[in-house]
């Protein structure tokens, strides 16, 4: 009797012991799993119907090439450190980022990541259009 | 999962015995080959390109959604879509697909955006010819792919 006993515990533990393996395999690969996130953004044409009367953007200018960059806000040089953009777009827009768009404007050989910063950092300051400037053809 | 196991060692003839066999090992074997191909089809997803994504702070959770076009720019430039690199004329024409596959009839804007994976050290100029061509193709809803910035860096 306590043979039969301690062979079903031992059949219990087996399967106990499959089921802590799978659990630890799927675990292990959770962090593998990478969940991208989006920042949408709409381009020129289709970001406006037809405009009453052109507004003078906010410029915010990525200048410099690869990883050595600086940012410019309507041509005033912000230094390399894009943190504090925000508060300078929001300011130089005098608070009025409902109807003033920011425009972001990029040297061609900017790494992309800077160029994204400035978009991300135009989103923070509270913008409602925030767009790119197109570059000149070559 | 239940059937019973004998203690020491198994005899593999005892199994075959009146025809019958070991189910729990089967069970076990179903479900790591299920787990297997779950884990691997994920990892491999042919749409997504090994590209290093920047960060942005003001970025929304990504969502599937099925048949959405996705632009990979790699470091160099290059323009995968599902593991293939396209030239201009190529992806002009994915997108005018998309354009009548994505833009309802009486609409102006595709119910869809396309969404842009571009690597962190990708000049900019690529970038933005991608942007003219969807401007181009009428595409004005696009979404640039980026990553949480609480992920954990990855090593190179």
């Amino acid at each position: 009797m306590s043979e039969i006993m301690k062979e079903e515990e031992h059949g219990a533990f087996t399967s106990m012991i499959d089921i802590v393996f799978l659990l630890l395999i799927f675990f292990i690969l959770q962090p593998f799993k990478e969940v991208d996130r989006k920042l949408p953004v709409p381009l020129k044409e289709g970001s406006s119907k037809q405009p009453v009367a052109p507004i003078e953007p906010v410029r915010v200018g990525v200048r410099g090439r690869g990883n050595e960059i600086f940012y410019t806000v309507d041509s005033r040089n912000f230094g390399s450190n894009p943190a504090g953009l925000a508060q300078v777009i929001h300011d130089r827009a005098l608070g009025d980022l409902d109807r003033i768009p920011v425009q972001i404007e990029s040297d061609p050989e900017v790494h992309f990541a800077h160029v994204l910063r400035a978009f991300d950092e135009a989103c923070k300051s509270g913008a409602e259009k925030v767009g790119f400037a197109a570059l000149p053809k070559r | 999962m239940g059937a019973k196991r004998k203690k020491g060692k198994a005899d593999p003839s005892a199994a075959c015995e009146g025809g019958g066999f070991e189910m729990t090992s089967m069970i076990d074997v179903t479900f790591l080959l299920i787990i297997f191909f779950m884990c691997v089809t994920e990892l491999a997803d042919q749409s997504k390109a090994k590209v290093e994504l920047p960060v942005a702070e003001k970025a929304e959770e990504d969502t599937h959604i099925p048949g959405r076009v996705i632009i990979n720019i790699t470091e160099k430039g290059e323009r995968m879509i599902m593991g293939q690199e396209y030239d201009d004329a190529g992806l002009s024409r994915l997108m005018q697909l998309e354009r009548e596959a994505s833009v309802k009839p009486g609409d102006q804007f595709p119910s869809r955006a396309i969404l842009i994976r571009v690597d962190k050290n990708t000049e900019y100029e690529d970038v933005e010819h991608v942007m003219q061509l969807c401007m181009e193709n009428k595409l004005w809803r696009i979404a640039f792919a980026t990553k949480d910035p609480n992920a954990p860096e990855k090593r190179r």
